[in-house]
């Protein structure tokens, strides 16, 4: 726009409106940053009153409008973790990092050798075979939850983490061969024709040329994995009951029983959030670039 | 992003000579076959086993009548003959088309426009795209635990309508079966609207920006060049968007469950929860599955119109 002005308007009075384009540029600059600085406010707000009311006493948190200058106490925390109410969360912090680690490893240990094998081989099946995993990954996990049920009971594999390790890297497995696939591609081709003439084995030219290229990529992926794993709450509530809970599971529970008291829920909260949290800020660029591979091809 | 991963693919296609196209293109990598195959059998078996085995069970469940103890009783289709008289069926059915046409509708207008929002590389841009995007790491069980308080009888909504001397407008929200639905619709969205900016940032990303230019020069406004030049362009991200966000309205469930449970008296019920509540509270196995398997073909109606496109699209090229 403001191009077009200077560009159909002389030379001759230049000035003026290089004076009018500045201040048209500003105004619009300023709307821009408000409105982008109301939106984001709209998004982050709701988590930053969740971290400042965990850092409440009880009585502050209940108070309304919410005090955001109350003093800040670790009571939440230690009420949360001091397990003051019944369960410690432990077991199914530690229950959800085992099964998450776990699957995890596993969907690496399968999607970067197939991934592999799509990139550096592309037949024109090939393709079909990316839509099938495509496929899988948008199917509805719940239409296929209750024989997921059934066959857990009749194996006795019920309330067991190896079944939510299963299950996880089923679920995940077809995003990461889609993520592993595009930073595979990214890996010149010469560069692995040169160390196979030179006669490298597969498992060397994996070790010394794919992990050391791909590594952020593969991290990326392992932590999008660690995440979805994490958060997973449909099979988990279904699957587990005591021996296996996992961390969303418990804070559901957790939310029930303890609902009134605000402080301590949302001590709750952060707590169960802050592994995500973290993975989350680790492959922020990249969990963007995977995300939005696995749906828009 | 439509072009990152099937554009190379389609230049590796295409690229050589017809008689040479199955070839394999890295003639140098001396791979034998059959390893490449199992590399990429495995996984596919994983996924055969894992998410198709079970769906299709499902199919031969839903013709049982059984509550999961005594003996199955097979009845034909008369699972899916009594769905269509079940008043709470119709419920949930229509909950899931409010929650498509809302919850996608909003999430696709909202997406796009923040990501013409932030599309552009200024200087601070970054930030607010995190800002968006953060609430998709949180789980929808923390999400529901936020925005749930938020309008709890006496939260932050009622206490703010108060202020302003509008007390006749609280009430309890959640526990009102005319507004319980939107306020999950509000705490769904507030994860999703990130997501979607996020694919509209990477189609947008994927225009020729000489086309713009071009319209720039001419002297199209900034609205007539998105309505008459960037939005025709993006028609296929549009629809995978689109197919996108009506899978993930089949596939809700989380956060109505950790909110409401499908209450009250089922305003908030949608064809995932009312599945499983007959399923694990109700215990009708059976019919259970008829609804797991409307559910199943909905989704596969989205997937395999999408799938026609995408593979059509590519011959095409």
């Amino acid at each position: 726009m403001s191009t077009v002005l200077t560009r159909t308007t002389g030379v001759n009075n230049g000035r003026a409106v290089g004076n009018m384009r500045r201040s048209r540029r500003s105004k619009r600059g300023m709307l821009f940053g408000l409105l982008a600085w109301v939106i984001g406010l709209i998004f982050v707000a709701p988590v930053l009153w969740m971290i400042l009311t965990s850092f409440h006493s009880e009585t502050s948190a209940a108070t309304n409008p919410p005090s955001l200058f109350a003093p800040l106490t670790l009571d939440g925390y230690a009420n949360f973790f001091g397990a003051s109410t019944g369960a410690s969360p432990w077991p199914a912090l530690i229950n959800s990092a085992q099964a998450s680690i776990i699957s995890t490893l596993l969907v690496l240990a399968l999607s970067i050798p197939a991934a592999y094998a799509l990139s550096i081989r592309p037949v024109r099946k090939w393709s079909d075979v990316m839509f099938f995993f495509l496929t899988t990954k948008m199917l509805p996990m719940v239409a296929g939850l209750l024989p997921i049920y059934l066959i857990a009971k009749a194996t006795g594999l019920l309330d067991s983490i190896v079944l939510l390790v299963i299950l996880y890297t089923s679920m995940n497995l077809p995003i990461a061969v889609w993520m592993m696939r595009s930073f595979l591609s990214e890996i010149p081709i010469e560069i692995l024709e040169a160390a196979s003439i030179d006669g490298a084995s597969l498992l060397t030219i994996f070790r010394r040329i794919i992990i050391p290229i791909s590594g952020p990529g593969i991290a990326a992926t392992s932590l999008i994995c660690f995440i979805f794993s994490w958060n997973e709450l449909l099979f988990a509530s279904v699957l587990t009951s005591t021996q296996a809970i996992t961390a969303p599971v418990f804070l559901t529970s957790f939310v029930t029983s303890q609902g009134l008291f605000l402080a301590k829920v949302c001590a709750a909260a952060v707590a169960v959030s802050f592994p995500v949290l973290v993975a989350g800020f680790a492959a922020q660029d990249k969990l963007v670039q995977g995300l939005s591979l696995g749906a828009v091809k | 992003m439509t072009g990152t991963t099937l554009e190379r693919d389609r230049r590796r296609v295409s690229s050589p000579p017809p008689s040479v196209a199955f070839e394999p293109r890295r003639r140098g990598m001396r791979i034998p076959p059959p390893i490449v195959l199992a590399l990429v059998l495995v996984p596919f078996l994983v996924e055969a086993v894992g998410v198709f085995w079970p769906a299709f069970q499902g199919v031969a469940l839903s013709f049982l009548h059984w509550n999961g103890i005594g003996p199955a009783r097979n009845v034909g289709v008369q699972n899916f003959v009594d769905l269509f008289s079940d008043p709470i069926f119709i419920t949930a059915l229509k909950n899931t088309a409010i929650w498509i046409v809302l919850f996608g509708g909003i999430s696709f207008l909202a997406g796009l426009g923040v990501a013409m929002l932030f599309q552009s590389e200024r200087r601070g841009v970054g930030i607010y795209r995190t800002a968006l995007f953060l609430p998709i790491v949180f789980s929808l069980v923390v999400t529901a635990l936020i925005w749930g308080t938020f309008f709890q009888p006496n939260g932050v909504l009622n206490n703010a309508l108060d202020a302003v001397g509008l007390h006749s407008w609280t009430r309890v929200w959640l526990g009102d079966s005319n507004t319980a639905l939107y306020v999950v619709i509000v705490a769904a969205l507030w994860r999703e609207i990130g997501y979607v900016m996020v694919l509209f940032i990477a189609g947008l990303k994927a225009l020729d920006p000489s086309v713009q230019e071009a319209a720039r020069v001419d002297g199209a406004t900034t609205w007539q060049r998105f309505w008459h030049v960037t939005f025709p362009q993006m028609r296929s991200v549009n629809l995978v968007v689109l197919s996108v966000l009506i899978i993930d309205s089949l596939r809700s469930f989380d956060i109505v469950w950790a909110m409401t449970k499908g209450g009250p008296y089922h305003s908030t019920e949608l064809l995932s929860t009312y599945m499983f509540s007959t399923a694990f509270e109700t215990h009708a196995l059976g019919y259970a599955s008829a609804i797991a398997v409307v559910i199943f073909i909905l989704a596969i109606a989205v997937i395999v119109s999408y799938l026609v496109r995408a593979l059509s699209e590519e011959k095409e090229s």
